[in-house]
């Protein structure tokens, strides 16, 4: 039986290669994604290793407030400084002050900000507690004199690279407000010109406390190195003896891993869970490709099957013998997809290096589960994949050897079809169930539903699909067209079965789709409306910076024809225990340039202790207007706060609104507005005002100025630029797909090789021949598209109706023109998938053909 | 037949048969293989297809008949000497030239697989004209449809029609199109005797009634009766010829191979 085996494997090279190629992409998709996380994750662990390697104990608040990446953390008194250098064993112990500051570039605009945090510093004058060092240049000196002179300052050569600094020049940081420098060092990490992408600004010591504490006399940490011979624990439990409430001592050991799970928990893990999510996608839909391969296969094989039976062939050695192929698949891909994804990393993280988004990287890091776990998904969809038609095929009776015909049941049977009824009515109930109101949980469990429900009915599906979605083939083609129709139906099964790999692929398209359009929509339509008397948008271009400069809004007042100015900063609080982003605003100006939908209080009278919440919000928590909260601040302190209102609208400013008054009267670090909102005067000219406010921005790094439509715009692209990024990972399933029409296509072409030798004899050119196989591929790959787009229309419909509350979408919306170039881009990879069994079809000579040779 | 003679006066058969053959082999050698493998299916053959008659072609196995059907009906092409049909070299026409030759001016009846499984009975026997976005002469499918007696069963697939209904669509669709010359290779082999009969008399009265040139391969004498003339092939060769055949004496001259 082996041998027959390895003969078929031998004869059929080409769908050997082509059925392995669908798991080798899937599986090289995955290993290449997990070994990319593993390296960037070990690049992360050496950079905070060097970064703390001579920091024995960090003293830090303990009080934290917000997610563990972009929290806030309370500061330390620095009276607690003296306590810790006089623990015995501590070497030397640094004040160090830290808050977000903007290097702005020779050409105004604020740099860095989107991703990697942008650092201001206290300079430490130790080799051994500055994680940085000078490569050129000194390290900053105290600023004395004139009050507006320029500091001194170091920045890292990645920024000085980047902002087109060298030393000796003179720009300024925003911290958020614009301070005047001049740079008279550059300094690096490691061997690095920066960490990880972060822009660092090292200011002198007294300059730090001045500049970043916002007048405060809070250190952010105190940095201890050991006397030689004293141990980091050792150390750490002397040095927490000392230390009042609320501040705590850790190792350095123990901050490194923290940093490290909190890049693991934050952006990290969403990489990984995105893009295992994906390469998940594809390797559904490499499942579905090579069960169809095998199917088809075993179909074919019947004969050849019940000839074995007939001579003595147990049941169980027809079945070890497909099992072997799929094993021999299996294997071959997976060990092919593994070495193809380790390759993929090398690659990747090549673009992420190029990328300049800073993410560290340094060897391949291979973790033994981004191996494993390839190996067992890449064997298990296989074998899954190949176990029924390789039942199928052993229980060919050996009958069948006499029959002329290959055996491959067409017909779909009734349990099939009640079950596939009842699925299909059950999943679409429990999704407009869902959508109306009965939440995600529905919507999820009508979507798996309907997915089977369209496996177990494809068959019948197809065979109508096919002849509407036919109808322009013959239209086009006459006769040709006619021929490729039928050919589509000819084994609906099969055509469902080709199909449904693509399903699967633009389905996902289709959702996401889907959730794009309805939010551009939720945008243009809340966003718009809750815009109120906004009339121009002025916003940060990084989201992760430092914020605008209070000055700025200051002279954004002053333009002729603007009537109000609300700046919008976000900071993190928690309510009632449980962390939230909060829109740190005045109430009144906020009231003159918006409408928020209030539906109880009145947002202008907000006073220091009281807050806003939206409806969502407050329902979520069982709160109304009048309701008390209790509100905690980074500062340590929690203060009993009233819902003054309650609001529908919260597409541009979240959940919660705290009035600035509250929020400054416990504010550890200045808060820069990330967007600032204007409105003009009745009659003011629009354009001047735009081009007024715009200078101004010229001198405060650059933000964006734009009017509330090109704002919506702008918005709208971003959204564009998210679904590009899913598309091209998508764009991995859709090539699999791609493939697995290719394969049924070449194997049902084989099929019918003297039908087309006969067509060909009565004068069917080779044109018409290539044309007839191109149409019945498009005619296939249609009826994937337009069903993988209802069906992603129905499930992204059901969860934009469902969960579209918890993420900001409310308003479904059918992207029409989307789907059209979905639709097209379909139809060209069926034809493209046809190309090469098409010409290889048209090649063979005639009488070949004809007799079967 | 119900075909009036009228007809015959626009068919190519007709117009050919006053001027020569319809097709000719000259000196046509096909080999197969090379060197110790090499195998001479047709070793120099020389040959007139009279237009407007019904030639059969007749040998043992590996005689050559198929090979030279083949050839004449521009299916293979010749290791060397000419295929002349209607006065043109086979050999210096493109696949593309063949195919539109085939299309246009020859048709087919083959022993099985004769016709497209997912076509009706009348679309299959349309199907040459649609290739060539030809306009479909009404009047003259009907009359064809109503003498190969196929009634309103033009409307199923072959699958539903039993082997002998199916090779009276491959026919009608081998003469609808007014061929210079029709091929046939075994038409009756897969068919009972009475079945088989029935079709020998469809092609007799094609070319009777038509003028059609009808060229057919087999190796069953009865089946040769029915022709105005047998060629013998034997070995690749011409190795003799007989008219007004009948079964009796086609079976004598064959016996005289197997001696």
């Amino acid at each position: 039986m082996w041998s027959t085996t390895f003969k078929g494997i031998a004869g059929h090279k080409r769908r050997f290669v082509s059925t392995c190629v669908a798991v080798v992409l899937g599986v090289a998709f995955l290993t290449g994604t997990l070994v990319l996380g593993d390296t960037i994750r070990g690049g992360f662990d050496r950079m905070f290793a060097t970064a703390n390697e001579g920091t024995a104990v960090v003293v830090r608040s303990s009080t934290k407030i917000g997610s563990s990446d972009t929290g806030q953390r309370g500061v330390v008194d620095p009276a607690v400084l003296d306590a810790v250098r006089a623990v015995p064993g501590v070497a030397t112990a640094a004040p160090v002050v830290t808050a977000p500051a903007q290097i702005v570039s020779a050409d105004g605009s604020a740099i860095g900000g989107n991703g990697p945090p942008t650092v201001g510093s206290s300079w430490v004058d130790d080799a051994a507690l500055e994680p940085y060092r000078v490569v050129e240049g000194r390290a900053p000196r105290a600023t004395v004199g004139a009050a507006d002179a320029p500091v001194e300052v170091v920045i890292d050569e990645a920024s000085a690279q980047t902002a087109k600094l060298a030393v000796g020049d003179t720009t300024i940081v925003l911290v958020p407000e614009r301070v005047p420098v001049r740079v008279v060092g550059l300094v690096g990490f490691g061997d690095a010109g920066s960490m990880a992408g972060v822009t660092f600004t090292g200011f002198a010591p007294q300059d730090a406390a001045r500049l970043l504490a916002g007048g405060g006399p809070g250190l952010s940490e105190i940095r201890v190195a050991a006397q030689p011979g004293v141990g980091q624990d050792e150390l750490a439990a002397r040095v927490s003896a000392v230390l009042p409430p609320a501040t705590e001592a850790i190792t350095g050991t123990a901050l490194s891993a923290e940093q490290l799970q909190t890049i693991e928990q934050g952006f990290l893990g969403m990489m990984r869970t995105m893009l295992v999510i994906f390469a998940g996608v594809a390797l559904l839909v490499a499942s579905f490709s090579i069960h169809n391969t095998f199917s088809i296969v075993a179909a074919q094989r019947s004969r050849e099957s019940a000839l074995l039976r007939a001579i003595g062939a147990t049941r169980g050695q027809v079945l070890g013998s497909v099992v072997l192929e799929a094993l021999l698949v299996g294997v071959l891909a997976t060990g092919l997809g593994v070495a193809g994804g380790l390759g993929l990393a090398v690659g990747l993280r090549a673009l992420v290096e190029r990328s300049g988004a800073g993410l560290p990287t340094g060897a391949l890091v291979i973790g033994a589960a981004s191996v494993a776990v390839p190996v067992v998904v890449g064997l298990g969809v296989t074998l899954v994949a190949a176990l029924g038609p390789a039942l199928q095929s052993s229980r060919v009776s050996p009958l069948a050897a006499l029959r002329a015909t290959a055996v491959e049941a067409s017909r779909v049977g009734r349990v099939r079809l009640t079950a596939g009824a009842v699925a299909g009515v059950g999943g679409v109930a429990l999704i407009v169930l869902g959508a109306t109101g009965g939440g995600l949980g529905p919507v999820g469990l009508g979507s798996l539903a309907t997915a089977v429900a369209f496996v177990l009915l494809g068959p019948v599906l197809a065979r109508r699909a096919g002849r509407v979605l036919g109808a322009p083939a013959r239209l086009v083609r006459g006769v040709t067209g006619q021929l490729a129709q039928e050919n589509a139906v000819r084994n609906p099964r099969r055509t469902a079965g080709t199909a449904t790999a693509l399903v699967i692929g633009i389905g996902v398209v289709a959702v996401f789709t889907v959730f794009g359009s309805s939010l551009r929509t939720s945008v243009d339509r809340e966003v718009s409306s809750s815009f109120g008397d906004t009339d121009l948008v002025v916003r940060s271009t990084s989201f992760a910076g430092s914020g605008l400069p209070a000055s700025f809004v200051q002279q954004i007042r002053q333009v002729d024809g603007v009537a109000a100015v609300s700046p919008l900063s976000f900071g993190d609080v928690a309510l009632d225990g449980s962390a939230e982003t909060a829109t740190v605003t005045d109430p009144l100006e906020l009231s003159r340039v918006s409408d928020l939908k209030v539906v109880a209080g009145d947002i202008a009278r907000l006073d220091a202790t009281a807050i806003a919440v939206s409806t969502a919000y407050a329902e979520d928590h069982g709160w109304v207007e009048g309701s008390t909260v209790d509100v905690a601040f980074a500062d340590g302190t929690t203060v009993p706060t009233t819902i003054g209102a309650t609001y529908r609208a919260k597409g541009a400013l979240g959940d919660l609104i705290v009035p600035s008054a509250l929020w400054d009267a416990h504010a550890t670090r200045p808060l820069g507005a990330g967007v600032v909102l204007v409105g003009l005067d009745d009659g003011a000219d629009l354009a001047s005002a735009e081009a007024a406010v715009a200078a101004l921005a010229r001198d405060a790094g650059s933000p964006t100025v734009e009017t509330r439509q090109e704002y919506l715009h702008s918005v709208g692209q971003q959204i564009d630029q998210m679904l590009t990024v899913v598309y091209v990972l998508l764009a991995v399933a859709v090539v699999i797909a791609l493939l697995g029409i290719a394969n049924t296509l070449t194997l049902s072409i084989h099929e019918r090789t003297r039908e087309l030798g006969m067509l060909r004899a009565l004068g069917q050119t080779r044109r018409q021949l290539r044309s007839m196989i191109r149409w019945e591929s498009a005619v296939v790959a249609g009826f994937g598209v337009v069903a993988g787009l209802a069906l992603g229309t129905l499930i992204g419909w059901g969860l934009v109706e469902a969960g579209g509350d918890t993420i900001d979408i409310s308003t479904f919306t059918l992207p029409v023109g989307q789907f059209v170039v979905i639709a097209a881009v379909g139809a060209g990879v069926g034809l493209l998938a046809a190309a090469a069994p098409a010409r290889r079809a048209a090649r063979r000579p005639v009488l070949g053909a004809l007799t079967g040779d | 037949m119900a075909v009036t003679t009228t007809h015959t006066t626009h068919t190519t058969g007709a117009a050919t048969a006053a001027s020569g053959p319809a097709v000719s082999a000259r000196s046509a050698v096909k080999v197969y293989g090379a060197g110790r493998t090499e195998v001479r299916a047709l070793d120099g053959v020389d040959l007139d297809i009279p237009a407007g008659r019904f030639t059969a072609v007749m040998g043992p196995s590996g005689s050559g008949k198929s090979t030279l059907m083949h050839c004449l009906a521009g299916l293979d092409t010749l290791t060397d000497g000419q295929i002349l049909f209607a006065e043109v070299d086979l050999g210096r026409l493109s696949d593309r030239e063949l195919t539109l030759l085939r299309r246009d001016r020859i048709g087919f009846v083959f022993q099985a697989f004769n016709l497209v499984p997912t076509l009706t009975a009348m679309e299959n026997i349309t199907l040459p004209a649609r290739l060539a976005k030809r306009r479909i002469d009404r009047v003259w499918l009907d009359q064809l449809v109503a003498t190969v007696g196929l009634g309103d069963r033009v409307r199923h697939r072959p699958s539903e029609l039993s082997g002998g209904q199916q090779q009276r669509v491959a026919v009608a669709r081998a003469l609808a199109g007014r061929p210079a010359v029709v091929f046939a290779d075994e038409p009756t082999g897969n068919l009972d005797s009475r079945s088989g009969t029935e079709i020998l008399g469809l092609m007799r009265r094609a070319v009777d009634d038509l003028g059609q040139t009808i060229v057919m391969v087999t190796h069953d004498p009865s089946a040769a009766a029915h022709a105005d003339r047998v060629v013998f092939l034997a070995d690749g060769r011409v190795v003799d010829g007989m008219d007004s055949p009948t079964a009796e004496r086609v079976l004598e001259r064959m016996k005289a191979f197997g001696e």
